[in-house]
């Protein structure tokens, strides 16, 4: 009976959407406004940087071994790095740079593991009467020694070792029978062996503060997290490894003061943000925007579920930010990738101001990440 | 309509017809012709033709050439005599048969005093037709006394032409006087003065009267009775001629009015039985009766755009819904658009908030019981209702003497609109439709046989495309049910009857990405499911002394669902505020659906048995009732099977303190349900879940303070145990806890000279916690306080009906957001809650209005209706939105703006 009010519900929702949609105003600010402290994205890199795109995920393979099983993972550490965004200057709660502090938690709440894509309530406790997240048993700390650094990378590299133990513990509850929906393709039969290679979701949180901020001002610290992809195959069951996911590599951003002009490519800012060459923009106008990735970074892909679907080409999806302005398109995507910052009425740079900041975030449907920064130059 | 001239020249329909080759000597129309407007004679029809009146010399039963209100009863067209051949003999070839339509007076004028016609035939009329036209049941000539004329006809609501039984037909000697010769005096009914004695009769069943034996001559004829306005009319009876008159005597109240005045026999503690007429013109409710439920006491206000019923506090699939006994997966279209049947085929709905009778279970919450009519059987009738939701239209009738039917569709148009309100890149087409079938055939006196089919679908589209791959949706779903009921009801005598209802029906619900790529943000979902339900009920019921009766049923309930999903095994990250604030959690595409497919095969079967002692005069009536619920369930190939076993006593106990006065009642009993059916899916719940329980306490009060004014009002508390919660590995469990305290009240007038509506205020608390060391939180839905008004009045004037709606809710418990995660691979904020329900919403206030104008005319009606939701536009917040940085900031979302509907309903 249920579904059928799952239905009437979805069908309402859908209905109130569309009504809601043609025309309302919140009046909250949008989600591509950056002017305090924001993780604006965190990518996980597996292997070697130098060979070419790296892999987006983990990957492993389950083994006899102690206890019945054991995980060997194909490489021996993963990278994670963050994205950060702090706009400085004028009206901004940084006048100036300053040095951030990165902490890095594994959440091993046990509805992160039985439920795919959840964060466990537990690993959610980050206000001040929280108390401090190194004490909390459902969060594993990564970074004990801590990483202080300015280029607003917050770059971890993180043992594959450290991440056994849990898996390692979830996946002998599950194939002895406790989640057998978990595993995939044992819905319904009754049997708790994976006939497919499992796809585990970790999640990663972050903690980006400022060295020397206030702990109770929001403005001064951020948390965000991003879902690790481990992939375990069977090789005793005949379940080989899929190719893995690589990370998309973005081409610099096209620009154009008009929609139907020529689009010229931006260059984009390095060492972090720090060094940039400035995209000159009309301040009264804006600017047309082009996301574009490298060739190769659309891969095919098998689905890892029941859905049966194969031969999958992966689809982009451009996240765009910037410190002032907004956009027509928060997201655009590899087939529709244009979007116009604007320096409109509702969030225009003060006048002040004579840079804004804009970073693009590049992003495959399976987690695999890339991002750029620019500045552009009002005129 | 007294004072006015109601003649004229203008003629739409005919109103009189005569039987036989050439038509009536007075012409048809319904316009009035008994007062005639400018050259016209009075008492004519409209044709070219005058009428012909023989004995009269001229045309026109009311001599006065024409002057307004020579007769009042104006509407009507004289068309009294029948045939063209003066002085034909009273044979079989008698041509008979004219209509009448018939006005009513202005009222204020005394009818002659009712005396029965001495040797008057009575109330039994020729058999065979309302329309009088049977010359067949007039005595022969010359069985007749010398100089007696045979008068008969039938009498028929205007409008709907339904017969009117028990209207008493006065025939008092007339003759017939010129009008004022001021014509600025108004002159109210025929004018004229008595020349006889009155004589009268009462109209049978089927709305007919007659008399044999009256003179040759003018008659004033007044029809009175307590539904109808007083009507008068002369006529003239011609020697050797017979005269069959059909009148079309107009309602009092709303023409649409068939007010169900029959209480039942009452069963339940808390009960409340609802006309549906009234319910239709309830403001807010765009016609449909069954939407009216939601203004019951002890009935939260749905969500916006949800139809949920939300009754005493518990969750909405707590609450089961059945048409006539057959429970039926959904009651309303999308959203509570509308419900799933036609409020044509309703007589009644009977709600039932809590601790109700053994012979309903298998639920927690309440009870709301569609009862259907039965299919007219004195001729065709049909109606067509259009608005801009949707249309329908209904057709029934007697098929032959025993067999009646009643067949009716609806098919929604709301798609076809709402693109003028889209100017987004959302589309969405929802479309529903339904249908009904019903037969009814009574073989004999003691046995009924009824045989109700209906179905409803509802189907949506939607395909969103955005410039962000992560959001495109392209989804289809299709929900529909079916279900046949067949009632067989057999009266052993006056005191035992045995009712069996076998039922069949099929639900089916159907979800899948209509582009496989583009599925819900790049995950495939699909939702196929296919349930064959088959029930029985069963039910004798004996008295076996003047204090003692009983009944015993079974309540079988059986089905076999297929289903096949796929889907992913959503945590849960916590319900999205939508906008900027999402959810948070894995983007879908990030995620893997699973499948789960199997049968569940579920076979419930409850015996019960109901006890009712009446002491004192019926003035104490104690109710012993048990309930033993048994249900069977198979799945997964026999991998879980189980018997769950509930025995459910319950106690009902009314007293009548003060007859009619002051009742107190009291009622307690056991409840369960189980779980919902995915919620025993092995991928997506738990197949070990057991039944939740609870226990429900009344205790009321409850006074007829007029025939037509009651007030009731009640405390209730319901214990809840062994609640179907989340669980961290087994995804549910049955640990959680509920409780439910709370009053109602309700004062109801009923129809009372034009005016009904009723009074309704709740208050209560209602809480649940997920297991016994968690404290109590706030129920989703709790409301504390729901203040509802409901008035609608026939104004005096133009035939407008008013009616007002007011509701004042407390606004429902919502979660508050203290900050937000980001989420880096969704690109969203995952909501950090602070105490769960542990703030609310601002409250709801809404002022609907409705008005209604009815034009009447002899063989149907015309309905229009404006009915205005939210008529000073109050902001209601119905959710709370969160985005900015780290969802520090907020906005209200609101409900139904200021919203008009129009629509049309004719009747015939």
């Amino acid at each position: 009976m249920k579904q059928r009010n799952l239905t009437a519900w979805l069908g309402s929702v859908l209905l109130l959407g569309a009504l809601a949609a043609g025309g309302c105003d919140t009046g909250i600010d949008p989600d591509s406004l950056v002017r305090e402290l924001r993780i604006l994205g965190v990518r996980v890199s597996s292997g070697d940087p130098a060979a070419g795109p790296t892999a987006a995920e983990l990957q492993a393979q389950l083994v006899p071994g102690a206890g019945g099983i054991d995980l060997a993972f194909t490489t021996s550490s993963v990278e994670l790095t963050t994205l950060v965004g702090a706009p400085t200057g004028p009206g901004r709660r940084f006048a100036a740079r300053r040095p951030l502090q990165y902490d890095w938690f594994l959440c091993v709440g046990i509805r992160s593991l039985y439920s795919p894509g959840t964060v466990d309530p537990e690993c959610r406790k980050w206000g001040p009467e929280d108390g401090d997240p190194k004490t909390n048993r459902s969060l594993v700390y990564l970074n004990p020694a801590g990483t202080a650094s300015t280029d607003g990378s917050g770059t971890l590299t993180v043992p594959t070792d450290v991440l056994k133990g849990t898996l390692l513990a979830f996946l002998q509850t599950v194939l002895a029978g406790g989640q057998g929906g978990t595993t995939g393709g044992t819905g319904g039969t009754g049997s708790m062996l994976p006939t497919r290679p499992l796809s585990i979701l970790l999640p990663i949180l972050l903690r980006v503060s400022a060295v020397g901020g206030s702990p109770t001002d929001n403005r001064d610290s951020e948390v965000g997290y991003n879902y690790l992809r481990v992939i375990i195959a069977a090789p005793a069951l005949g379940i080989p490894l899929p190719p893995p996911n690589h990370n998309p590599v973005l081409e610099p951003v096209l620009g154009s003061a008009q929609a139907d002009a020529t689009l010229q490519p931006l260059s984009p800012c390095t060492g972090g943000g720090a060094v940039c060459t400035p995209y000159a923009v009309p301040r009264s106008q804006g600017t047309f925007l082009s996301g574009q990735a490298a060739s190769g970074s659309l891969e095919t892909y098998d689905a890892l579920d029941d859905s049966g679907r194969t031969g999958i080409t992966e689809t982009l999806r451009f996240s765009w930010f910037a410190s002032d302005g907004d956009f027509s398109e928060l997201r655009t995507g590899t087939t529709r990738p244009q979007t116009q910052w604007r320096n409109g009425d509702k969030y225009p740079a003060p006048p002040e101001t004579s840079t804004v900041s804009l970073w693009v975030v590049a992003q495959d449907e399976r987690g695999g990440t890339d991002w750029q920064q620019y500045a552009l130059q009002l005129q | 309509m007294g004072g006015q001239p109601a003649a004229t020249g203008a003629s739409d329909k005919p109103a009189a017809t005569a039987v036989g080759d050439k038509p009536a000597a007075t012409g048809v129309s319904d316009k009035p012709a008994a007062t005639a407007v400018g050259d016209k004679p009075a008492a004519t029809e409209m044709g070219d033709k005058p009428a012909t009146t023989p004995g009269g010399g001229r045309p026109g039963a009311t001599p006065g050439g024409g002057k307004p209100g020579a007769t009042p009863a104006s509407e009507k067209p004289a068309a009294t005599v029948v045939g063209d051949q003066p002085a034909a003999p009273a044979t079989a070839g008698l041509p008979t048969g004219t209509e009448k339509p018939v006005p009513a007076t202005a009222g204020g004028e005394k009818a002659p005093a009712g005396n029965a016609a001495p040797g008057a035939p009575g109330a039994a009329g020729p058999a065979g037709g309302a329309e009088a036209k049977k010359a067949d049941g007039a005595p022969p000539a010359a069985a007749r006394p010398a100089g007696v004329v045979p008068f008969d006809g039938v009498v028929l609501e205007k409008g709907n032409r339904d017969p009117l039984a028990g209207i008493r037909v006065t025939v008092t000697p007339w003759r017939v006087l010129p009008p004022p010769a001021d014509k600025k005096t108004k002159v109210r009914g025929p004018t004229g003065e008595p020349t006889g004695e009155p004589i009268e009769q009462t109209t049978d069943p089927q709305g007919r009267f007659r008399y044999d034996e009256l003179p040759p001559g003018t008659y004033q004829v007044t029809l009175r009775g307590p539904l109808i306005q007083k009507t008068q009319s002369v006529e003239t009876l011609t020697a050797g001629r017979r005269t069959s008159i059909t009148y079309f005597a107009p309602k009092r109240g709303n023409p649409f009015e068939v007010v169900v005045r029959a209480e039942a026999v009452r069963k339940e503690v808390t009960e409340t039985v609802l006309s549906v007429d009234e319910l239709k013109r309830i403001p807010g409710t765009n016609n449909d009766a069954i939407k009216a439920v939601q203004n019951l006491p002890g009935v939260a206000r749905a969500p916006f755009i949800s139809g949920l019923l939300v009754v005493w506090g518990s969750s909405p699939n707590d609450t089961r819904v059945y048409a006539d006994g057959v429970l039926i997966p959904v009651l309303y279209h999308f959203g509570g658009l509308r419900a799933t049947i036609n409020s044509e085929f309703v007589s009644q709905i009977t709600f039932k908030p809590g601790a109700y009778g053994a012979d309903f279970g298998r639920g927690l919450g309440g009870i709301v019981d569609v009862a259907t009519r039965s299919p007219k059987d004195d001729r065709i009738h049909g109606s067509i209702t259009l608005d801009l939701i949707d249309g329908s239209l209904t057709l029934e009738g007697p098929l032959t003497k025993k067999l009646h039917f009643a067949v009716g569709a609806r098919v929604s148009w709301i798609s076809a609109f709402l693109p003028l309100f889209n100017r987004s890149n959302i589309q969405v087409s929802p479309f529903y439709w339904d249908y009904q079938v019903a037969l009814r055939y009574r073989p004999t006196k003691k046995d009924d046989l009824d045989l109700f089919i209906f179905g409803s679908s509802d189907s949506l589209t939607a395909r969103i495309e955005n410039p962000d791959p992560a959001t495109n949706v392209d989804l289809n779903t299709k929900s529909y049910f079916s279900r046949t009921r067949l009632r067989w009801t057999h009266r052993f005598s006056n005191d035992t009857v045995l009712t069996v209802m076998p039922s069949v029906g099929t639900d089916t619900v159907r979800l899948g990405t209509g582009d496989a790529a583009v599925g819900v943000g790049g995950l495939s979902v699909s939702l196929d499911i296919l349930a064959f339900v088959y029930n029985l009920r069963s039910e004798l019921r004996h008295r076996v002394t003047s204090w003692f009766n009983f009944a015993g049923g079974v309540d079988f309930e059986g089905s076999h669902t297929g289903f096949d999903v796929l889907a992913p095994q959503l945590g849960g990250n916590g319900s999205g505020g939508g906008g900027g604030g999402g959810g948070g959690g894995a983007p879908l595409s990030v995620l893997s659906s699973v499948r789960d497919q199997s049968a569940l095969d579920i076979l419930r079967t409850a015996p019960y048995f109901i006890t009712r002692f009446e002491f004192f005069d019926k003035r104490l009536v104690v109710s012993p009732q048990f309930r033993f619920d048994a249900s069977y369930i198979r799945s997964y190939q026999g991998t879980y099977e189980r018997t769950l076993l509930s025995p459910e006593p319950r106690l009902l106990v009314f007293g009548q303190v003060v007859p009619k006065y002051l009742l107190l009642k009291l009622g307690i009993g056991l409840f369960s349900q189980l779980p919902q059916p995915q919620e025993l899916a092995q991928s997506f719940g738990n197949p070990l879940l057991f039944a939740e329980r609870g226990t429900t306490y009344v205790a009321g009060v409850e006074s007829d303070i007029t025939a037509t004014l009651n007030v009731q009002g009640q405390f209730f508390y319901k214990d809840l145990r062994s609640l179907v919660v989340s669980d961290p590995t087994t995804r549910f469990n049955n640990g959680g806890l509920g409780r439910v305290i709370g009053g109602d009240f309700l004062i109801r007038q009923k129809l009372w000279k034009g005016l009904f509506g009723w009074i309704a205020y709740t208050v209560s608390r209602s809480e649940r916690k997920d297991s016994p060391e968690d404290p109590w939180r706030l129920f989703r839905y709790d409301q504390t306080h729901i203040l509802t008004i409901i008035a609608s009045y026939k104004l005096p004037w133009w035939k407008l009906e008013v009616g007002i709606r007011f509701r004042y809710v407390t606004g429902n418990p919502a979660t508050p957001v203290g900050g937000g995660l980001r989420d880096t691979t969704s690109q969203d904020w995952l909501q950090i809650s602070g105490g769960i329900n542990s703030i609310r919403l601002p409250a709801f206030q809404q002022l609907d209005l409705r008005i209604d104008k009815t034009w009447v005319f002899n063989r149907w009606k015309l309905g229009l209706y404006l009915d205005i939701q939210n008529l000073y536009n109050y902001s209601n917040s119905e959710a709370t939105v969160y985005g900015g940085r780290q969802l520090y900031q907020s906005a209200g979302i609101t409900g139904i703006p200021f919203f008009p509907n129009i629509g049309l309903r004719a009747d015939f």
